[in-house]
């Protein structure tokens, strides 16, 4: 490792610390903004992201870092990396957005989509655990808005 | 702690952006509050590709319903569409152009949210007044045989329709405002198919001649020849734009013999005949595609469209990317029936030349199990979007 190699140290909303090469790090929009504009201490505070989100974070970031990786193997990793519980996901698109990192988000966001296509409302509200709010006239309401019928 | 119901709005529409199923974008709407109140047109992103749904001919027995099959999942959905009832139709962009049998009464329909826009009832020739004297109207029933939009209406006001119209298979255009269709003149008709690319529509007419118009020019009739194909009468000919190239399709068809005891006399083509055992129809055999070099003036022809499935019929032509979508076949044209002279000579209707044709070893698979036939409007190709 070079001498010239800077890291940072982040610190999540749990207290726990990650140390991390400044030049991955700066892969989050919001870190990279902080670094240019001189307003780094030692310990960048990350008040809305937990470590077990940030942990799984730093992972993709290290790997999409490496140097040699063939697309193939990237392809392979995302693919693993969003096969995740849907709190996992709901957290990862929270810090991924707070980082501004848009690629995680882009990612995550197409995991919700896949996930919802081809599922009825009730499919649906068992995977992400949602409570269906609406009384039944209010849902055969909007069936009826909807006008489809499906064979 | 994780409420998906709760997330902030700004999230959940990066969501709904990537939702490309109708069907996935409505039942995302009937999850609950929050997410109902996040479905709405404005957040459906009408700019993702689609394969285009079959809309199955009218059925007697149901009043407005029309059934639409989905090949990405072998669905059926029902929607009433009481615009389209009796009516003759032809797609592009979602959009139908609808055309009542025996009336001048056309109009644009979008199927799925129920919009309509009336359109002029005649046809004038205010350029060609050598030729033609005043309003003439249209003939009834095969008046209308392709419409190509070189915009969607639901987003602009500022698009042309082209249509291909006529006994002799004119192009005419009307603009949003305009009180009349324009017939572009200096063309003797014949058009089999009009693409809009790169701001010119190109069209390609029954002697396989590509010409390009550029309708934004003052000329409104200004056209030069592209590329010359070679002709047979007998086929119909097809232009669309795939991956930033213009292709042209040639449909060959082919006269089949049938026993009489296996398909009902109604289908049959020519009536009873003494022999009483066999009679004739028609189905494509064959297609051939060119692929066109505006630069070289030249039309080479190929069997590798690469990943791209084509929908031909009487819809606007187009391409979609099949590795995108599960269950779409790449280097295949899906086609729908698009012989409009013999849709009136058919008692039961017309709707049997339907298939997948494989560009590489030229088989025909059929796409859609059932029977649909009608003599006013058999199934055609209509992409889905909810407004």
């Amino acid at each position: 490792m070079s001498s010239s190699t800077k890291f940072l140290t982040l610190k999540t909303c749990d207290d726990k610390k990650f140390v991390l090469d400044e030049a991955i790090a700066v892969r989050s929009q919001t870190i990279k903004n902080m670094v240019e504009d001189d307003c780094v201490s030692n310990v960048i505070p990350l008040p809305n992201v937990n470590s077990k989100t940030m942990t799984k974070v730093i992972e993709y970031w290290k790997k999409h870092s490496e140097e040699g990786v063939s697309k193939d193997v990237l392809m392979d990793f995302d693919k693993a990396f969003v096969k995740v519980h849907h709190s996992i996901l709901h957290a990862l698109i929270l810090a991924a957005n707070f980082l501004n990192d848009k690629e995680i988000l882009d990612m995550m966001c197409q995991e919700v989509a896949d996930r919802i296509k081809g599922k009825t409302p009730e499919e649906i509200r068992k995977e992400f655990d949602i409570k269906n709010d609406f009384t039944p006239e209010e849902e055969e309401e909007i069936r009826k808005e909807n006008a489809w019928a499906f064979e | 702690m994780c409420d998906w119901s709760e997330l902030d709005r700004d999230l959940l529409v990066l969501v709904v952006k990537r939702i490309n199923l109708i069907e996935d974008y409505l039942s995302f709407g009937t999850v609950c509050k929050s997410w109902h109140s996040l479905a709405t047109k404005d957040n459906f992103n009408s700019d993702l590709p689609r394969v285009p749904w079959l809309m199955l001919a009218e059925e007697e027995d149901d009043d407005t319903c029309r059934k639409f099959f989905s090949l990405e999942n072998g669905m059926i959905l029902k929607k009433s569409i009481p615009g389209a009832r009796g009516k003759r139709c032809v797609e592009s962009l979602g959009w139908l152009v609808t055309v009542r049998i025996g009336q001048n009464e056309i109009s644009l329909l979008h199927p799925f949210s129920g919009v309509e826009i009336q359109l002029p009832d005649q046809i004038l020739y205010p350029l060609d007044n050598n030729k033609y004297n005043g309003p003439v109207t249209f003939s009834p029933a095969i008046s209308i045989h392709k419409a190509v939009l070189s915009a969607n209406p639901s987003h602009t006001s500022d698009y042309i329709l082209m249509i291909i119209e006529g006994d002799f298979s004119f192009l005419s255009l009307w603009r949003p405002g305009d009180l009349s269709w324009t017939r572009l003149p200096a063309y003797n008709g014949r058009i089999s198919d009009v693409v809009y690319f790169n701001g010119k529509f190109y069209a390609v007419d029954h002697s396989g001649c590509i010409k390009v118009w550029d309708v934004a020019g003052s000329k409104l009739g200004e056209n030069h020849t592209v590329a010359q194909l070679n002709s047979c009468l007998d086929d119909l000919y097809y232009i669309l734009e795939s991956l930033g190239s213009l292709f042209v399709v040639v449909q060959q068809f082919v006269g089949l013999w049938y026993d009489r005891d296996e398909i009902p006399p109604s289908l049959i083509l020519g009536g009873d005949d003494e022999e009483g055992t066999i009679s004739n129809t028609y189905r494509t055999k064959t297609f051939l595609v060119c692929k066109i070099d505006l630069d070289a003036c030249k039309a080479t022809p190929t069997k590798d469209l690469g990943d791209r499935a084509l929908f031909l019929g009487p819809n606007a032509s187009i391409s979609v990317q099949a590795s995108q979508f599960p269950g779409i076949k790449p280097n295949h044209i899906y086609f729908t029936d698009n012989c409009l002279s013999a849709y009136l000579r058919f008692e039961g209707g017309c709707g049997l030349d339907m298939g997948v044709f494989n560009l590489v070893d030229e088989s025909i698979q059929p796409h859609y199990d059932g029977v649909s036939l009608s003599r006013v409007c058999p199934p055609i190709w209509v992409t889905p979007n909810p407004c």
